[in-house]
């Protein structure tokens, strides 16, 4: 027997409809991680982004059945997704919350790389909140989840070229903005 | 320097995943989902368990109730009539239903003048 985590999305929407927990936990597994990067891609705010990702993830279990076509399974729920953390922005509900997890200062070895990295982040989210929409989702699914092109015209129903095309204005915006984080030898000999 | 910056960019991006300054943060997110999906995946089984017995049983316990409230009102209705005075049965013969809506044949009127200029009818049934 197939272990959960090789299943097709197909067979496992399938599993979640007759309330397999396992099936639908392995959805979770499977998507969590993009769910949570579209909705940062739309939010900008880690706090917003988890809600729209995790409220996302319980609608598309409600809403199972209306899934026509689950091997597009990857696709609807991005869709969901989007449509929850614009609702979110919409309704101007964002929380006055750092945009850094309150558990973050407890979990970084040393004050010093606690710091750096929050600064990195700061950066790197002004960075991406110069970006269109589109373009910010498809840079965090390209190199943050690893999703390849095909995956990404697939699931987003976008033609290949247009992602490749936002992609590449994307890296290119991103690659101004960090060549300014980047640290320079002076920098580096001054610690 | 552009390669370096591309290959820091991906570094740079792990920076916004969650788990890298929260550790357990994603097993923690999975949980929560799971949690908080336990009512409706329950719901979800209950009705895929529902097996054929189930259905029948369930139209069972609609048709029965139904079925008794129309004998009942059928029984009532018979009783009813039962009681009321019957109507005399008025008898006919045989030759009486085979001619019963047979028109008869009638002859032809002729109209013919008397002595006095007046016209006779003469009609006459077989």
């Amino acid at each position: 027997m197939a272990k959960l985590g090789e299943l097709s999305d197909s067979e496992l929407v399938g599993r979640a409809r007759t309330g397999d927990e396992g099936a639908f936990g392995a959805l979770v597994e499977r998507y969590m991680r993009s769910a949570y990067a579209v909705a940062l891609a739309v939010t900008g705010r880690h706090e917003d982004a988890q809600d729209a990702a995790q409220e996302a993830l319980l609608v598309v279990l409600q809403r199972l059945d209306e899934c026509r076509s689950p091997e597009k399974f990857a696709g609807w729920l991005m869709t969901i997704v989007r449509n929850r953390a614009r609702n979110l922005v919409r309704r101007e509900v964002l929380r006055d919350t750092d945009q850094v997890p309150v558990s973050a200062s407890s979990a970084t070895p040393t004050p010093e790389r606690d710091m750096e990295t929050v600064e990195l982040r700061q950066g790197l989210a002004d960075a991406l909140g110069g970006l269109p929409e589109i373009q910010r989702e498809i840079v965090l699914l390209h190199d943050l989840e690893g999703w390849k092109h095909g995956e990404i015209a697939d699931r987003l129903e976008l033609p290949s070229g247009t992602v490749r095309s936002h992609l590449h204005f994307a890296r290119k915006a991103l690659r101004g903005a960090l060549a300014a984080l980047q640290p320079t030898e002076k920098d580096e000999v001054v610690r | 320097m552009r390669d370096d910056i591309d290959r820091g960019r991906s570094e740079v991006l792990t920076t916004l995943d969650p788990e890298q300054m929260d550790p357990g943060y994603w097993h923690r997110f999975h949980r929560w989902v799971l949690n908080s999906a336990g009512a409706e995946l329950v719901r979800r089984r209950r009705r895929a368990d529902a097996s054929v017995s189930d259905v029948m049983f369930s139209w069972w316990r609609t048709l029965v109730p139904t079925a008794v409230v129309v004998a009942i009102l059928a029984g009532f209705f018979l009783l009813r009539d039962g009681t009321r005075p019957q109507q005399p049965v008025a008898y006919m013969s045989v030759d009486e239903l085979i001619l019963d809506g047979i028109e008869v044949p009638v002859m032809p009127a002729f109209e013919t003048a008397d002595s006095d200029g007046g016209i006779v009818v003469v009609n006459e049934a077989y």
